[in-house]
């Protein structure tokens, strides 16, 4: 399944912010299917790089307890106008996402 | 990176690699390697003193007014709950959350090499807890904690 990660930048005082929106379930593997009382498989993502110019800058680690479409910011200091910034991530099942986006 | 670093960094490497063969923690030192490994034991453990250990290689975290966490003292639905750190302690090389009753404490950590050490996430609470900051900073772990009442769990049932 396709799923949606969108990135966007903007400017605060003199640090540039990464806002990161990724449609992801983020499924704890401890809820039941109320249809089949079955437990929910846990799916969730597990790892996420953030780049500038295509160096890494940051990397997050999580779990199941972070919630649903999850949002991430990262800030950086000292970037240029036309400078790439990138996330990539992963998950405990494999999918993979990634967007990236130029700062303003 | 200079040579002798290098070899520091070689041998952390193997060791960890030992111990996760052995079926240790294999102690992660978060930022070091761009790499890693998803740290599957500190996600699974069930205590805060097993995280930080497996983590950290440490137990002791020092209390720090350097450390912002930012979090209401309330939370309606503990399936959103929005936490941010921020903090001036220098050269941080790794930001974690942790939720002392979450039934896995561990919520992320996240490295920087290069990013201002800042972290925020909306965060899933069980119940009311305590909820952690930890700021690895120069080689020695920085906490700041607060907690959050919590109405509706956020691990649905």
């Amino acid at each position: 399944m396709a799923r949606s990660t969108r990135i966007k930048t903007r400017q605060r005082s003199g640090v540039t912010e990464v806002l990161c929106l990724i449609d992801h379930p983020m499924e704890t593997g401890q809820r039941i299917d109320p249809r089949t009382n079955r437990v929910i498989p846990a799916h969730f993502i597990q790892k996420l790089i953030f780049e500038v110019n295509g160096k890494q800058v940051a990397e997050a680690d999580i779990g199941t307890a972070v919630a649903q479409d999850p949002v991430f910011v990262v800030r950086v200091r000292g970037t240029r106008s036309g400078d790439t910034i990138r996330v990539k991530w992963t998950d405990n099942k494999g999918e993979k996402g990634s967007a990236s986006t130029f700062v303003a | 990176m200079t040579t002798s670093n290098r070899r520091v960094f070689l041998q952390r490497a193997v060791a960890s690699g030992t111990l996760a063969i052995l079926g240790g923690g294999g102690l992660l030192r978060p930022g070091l390697s761009s790499a890693a490994e998803w740290p599957r034991h500190a996600f699974d453990a069930n205590t805060i003193e097993q995280v930080l250990q497996t983590l950290y290689g440490t137990n002791v975290a020092t209390d720090s007014t350097a450390i912002r966490l930012k979090a209401p003292r309330q939370a309606e639905n503990g399936a959103l709950v929005p936490i941010e750190v921020s903090t001036t302690l220098p050269s941080v090389t790794s930001i974690a959350i942790v939720v002392d009753k979450n039934p896995r404490p561990l919520v992320g950590v996240m490295a920087f090499n290069g990013a201002e050490p800042f972290l925020s996430l909306n965060i899933r609470m069980g119940e009311t807890s305590n909820v952690r900051a930890l700021v690895y900073s120069q080689d020695r772990l920085y906490a700041r904690q607060q907690v959050i009442r919590v109405t509706v769990s956020g691990y649905g049932g």
